[in-house]
């Protein structure tokens, strides 16, 4: 029907929902009709989202694309924005200072600029981590996975977006469903859709802990070893994330008792009080890892019909970090999805 | 050592550890006028009216001086100087007040002078002092009438002292705990930069981007500081008290002199209660109120350089504030009071609109133009009693209190000197 969009997003996780959000946000006044589903087999708490620390913080090296840099900063500056709303903790979102610590100098990150403050650690701030040689010192944005979730749950609700408790085993079955735009955000299982040799789970496993008198992060690296091998002491809106497990290719989901060792003497070490702590649970999750963000269209075809697929997953590490700059970018590749197929009543506006 | 003989008229007794014990006088208990020179009382040995204790001398030929030793045994009678201590004696030091400056000074006592006995007496015992109000942030104060070389000194000490404990184990028992933020000013300061901030940690101004977050302000000061909340800080410097063998005693002081002659120095750190205890006039409190508030996503703290309006997260709560009211004394917390900080402080950090389980405090800064820590011998007829004083910290008092403690141990050590040395024999 002319004017009416049926838009399937598969997956629940931060990508998912931002993507919809966004797509609904931008384009929902300039169509006749839009209708957004989600299609998950996973929804908060159960996502990889969940398992998240939640810290902005993109790696430390360059990305091979350099659009991602761009998306990372587009993220933050909007998170930034929202932080004098008194809605900010509701999200999930708050402010937070702290440590990046090395064992020999490096250079700056190029997101320096984009964080508030950035500089270096002083001696003294370096007698606080015998361990630890170098450093740096930035205020940042936590956005915590669950809250978040949550809160663009009730906002996509709000506006009538359906979810829906399903395994899609295929895109043709979704396609069957009436599906105009499909909007891939399955993240570590992308492969089962359409296979993907770039794409690789990164087992990560947490603790958290109840201590409510550590107030900033302190993330410890290790070039040698890899990102986020290294241990990391992340605090929440209330609890606070232990971790330094990555490991590639291991699809194990249950928490194991090595890498508890691990993360938990790793992070005794670093903050010694933490012995006072309160254990509240153990997680494991996948990060998404690929070279690049997979984030472009594709068309598939299926009979008769011609049904467009913009693919946005493969964000490792960082999928909190980047997830706005990405979902505006599905958004912008959506519009032209619908200028092609002359289905914009009046020309988009440039949110 | 003499045989003691012990014989006690009524009044209850409390043993320390050291092996002395005494008892205080009733609520009515007024002194009657014993001497030394006439009673010959030994040292460590309490009281009048009720309790007596004799020592007696088993060898007479292993008896020193007969003016230092003063028990009944070798003199009769002839008017003696004032009591003097041998080295070998304990000395017993009394600290009245158990705030953060009665017994960190108690704690400093036990560590740095050698062969004193200490004993804490307060009515107030955490968590219901002044220091249990505060919120321990170190951010100092300028006293007007202390040299800033001499503020900032105490402001460092204090800061050390903490930032050992910070980087321990024990920083959650002690209550002590890291913490970053901005001091934020309406308009720039003709100080840019004040004269602790090469004593916090990673002190700089605060960006332009950091800056939008409050429209309202033009500059600010970004630094990492520490925070001492003293309903964990008390509890942790009382055990230290109790471990160095001092003793604690839950009583009201209504003169110093009460204190004569159970004790050889009096530590005042009485605080407000100077005003009465040292017949100071000068201390007067400026009123505190704060709202102790639940928002645990807040990591920040924030202070707007009047000091008027402050959010300071700690361990298990975020503190509000606040008011600077002079010369009240009301305890009582005001609605209207704590309406209008809520509502500066969402002005700051809106988020703080989520913020539940409120609760009000007040707290009553014991204010002075310059802290007291001076020396003062207290004359009465015969009687000397010798004082140190260490109060009037207004709003620093946790920020400079292991310094100014510090202070308050040398001058303490210098009146153990004193009656250490044997005095020269008056001419009469």
């Amino acid at each position: 029907m002319a004017g009416t969009m049926r838009v399937v997003v598969i997956g629940a996780g931060v990508i998912g929902l931002s993507t919809a959000l966004c797509i609904h946000e931008r384009y929902r006044s300039v169509l006749k009709s839009l209708d957004v589903m989600v299609y998950a087999d996973r929804f908060t708490p159960l996502t990889t989202t969940d398992v998240a620390a939640g810290l902005w913080q993109p790696y430390l090296s360059e990305p091979s694309n350099p659009q991602e840099a761009h998306w990372n900063q587009q993220t933050f500056n909007y998170l930034l924005s929202l932080i004098g709303s008194p809605n900010a903790a509701n999200m999930g979102l708050a402010p937070v200072s702290g440590y990046n610590l090395f064992r020999e100098a490096v250079p700056d990150p190029y997101w320096k600029d984009i964080v508030l403050g950035f500089r270096k650690l002083t001696l003294r701030e370096l007698d606080m981590f015998p361990d630890y040689s170098y450093g740096w010192f930035n205020t940042s944005l936590i956005l915590e996975g669950r809250k978040y979730l949550q809160w663009l749950t009730e906002r996509l609700t709000e506006r009538g977006v359906k979810f829906f408790l399903w395994k899609v085993e295929s895109f043709e079955e979704v396609v069957r469903e009436g599906a105009d735009v499909i909007i891939n955000c399955t993240g570590v299982w992308a492969g089962a859709l359409q296979p993907d040799p770039l794409l690789q789970p990164g087992r990560g496993q947490i603790i958290k802990v109840d201590a409510p008198w550590l107030k900033h992060f302190v993330i410890t690296h290790d070039p040698e070893r890899g990102i986020y091998k290294s241990p990391y002491i992340i605090p929440g809106l209330q609890a606070i994330t232990l971790g330094g497990i990555f490991q590639l290719g291991n699809w194990s989901e249950t928490s194991n008792i090595p890498d508890h060792n691990t993360i938990w003497e790793g992070c005794c070490r670093l903050e010694p009080t933490l012995k006072d702590a309160k254990i509240i649970g153990e997680w494991s999750g996948f990060r998404p890892v690929r070279p690049q963000v997979r984030l472009e269209r594709e068309q598939l075809r299926f009979g008769s019909s011609n049904t467009e697929v913009i693919h946005n997953y493969g964000h490792g590490g960082f999928g909190l970090t980047i997830h706005w700059g990405c979902a505006q970018e599905v958004a912008k590749l959506f519009g032209k999805i619908l200028e092609e197929r002359n289905l914009l009543r009046i020309p988009p506006s440039h949110l | 050592m003499g045989q003691w003989r012990l014989s006690i008229e009524g009044m209850s007794l409390t043993n320390s550890p050291m092996g002395s014990s005494f008892a205080f006088p009733g609520p009515q208990g007024a002194r009657p006028a014993t001497s030394w020179e006439n009673k010959r009382w030994c040292q460590s040995l309490l009281w009048v009216p009720r309790l007596l204790f004799q020592r007696q001398c088993q060898r007479p030929s292993e008896r020193e001086e007969s003016t230092d030793c003063l028990c009944a045994a070798h003199s009769e009678g002839a008017t003696q100087p004032p009591p003097e201590k041998r080295p070998m004696d304990t000395v017993r030091i009394a600290v009245v007040g158990a705030g953060v400056m009665g017994l960190s000074t108690a704690v400093c006592i036990s560590k740095m002078v050698p062969g004193c006995s200490i004993t804490v007496i307060s009515d107030k015992f955490t968590p219901e002092t002044t220091s249990d109000v505060a919120a321990g942030m170190l951010i100092p104060p300028t006293y007007p009438d202390t040299p800033i070389q001499k503020q900032k000194q105490w402001f460092k000490e204090t800061f050390d002292h903490l930032f050992a404990i910070v980087n321990s184990a024990e920083a959650e028992d002690a209550g002590v705990i890291l913490v970053s933020g901005w001091q934020i000013f309406q308009s720039i300061p003709t100080e840019e930069v004040p004269y602790w901030a090469d004593v916090v940690l990673g002190f700089r101004k605060m960006t332009k981007d950091e800056l939008k977050k409050f429209p309202q302000h033009v500059f600010g000061h970004a630094f990492t500081t520490l925070k001492c909340e003293g309903p964990a800080y008390l509890p942790w410097l009382q055990k230290r008290v109790k471990g160095n063998g001092g003793l604690i005693l839950t009583r009201r002081i209504e003169d110093l002199w009460e204190l004569h002659p159970s004790f050889d120095i009096v530590v005042n750190c009485s605080g407000l209660g100077s005003r009465q205890l040292a017949g100071d006039s000068k201390i007067f409190p400026v009123r505190g109120q704060v709202l102790k508030v639940q928002a645990p996503w807040v990591k920040h703290f924030i202070r707007d350089s009047s000091g008027l309006t402050y959010i300071y997260p700690g361990i298990s709560n975020v503190t509000l504030g606040g008011t600077r009211q002079k010369g009240d004394w009301n305890l009582s917390p005001d609605a209207e009071i704590s309406k209008e900080i809520l509502s500066r402080c969402c002005a700051l950090e809106p988020s703080l609109r989520g913020a539940y389980d409120l609760r009000e405090k007040v707290g009553l800064r014991p204010t002075r133009p310059g802290v007291r820590l001076e020396k003062e011998l207290l004359a009465q007829d015969s009687r000397r009693l010798p004082v140190v004083h260490h109060y009037g910290h207004g709003s620093g008092g946790i920020a400079m209190h292991w310094g100014t403690a510090l202070e308050a141990t040398r001058l303490v050590n210098e009146c153990v000197q004193v009656l250490r040395t044997p005095a020269p024999k008056s001419k009469l």
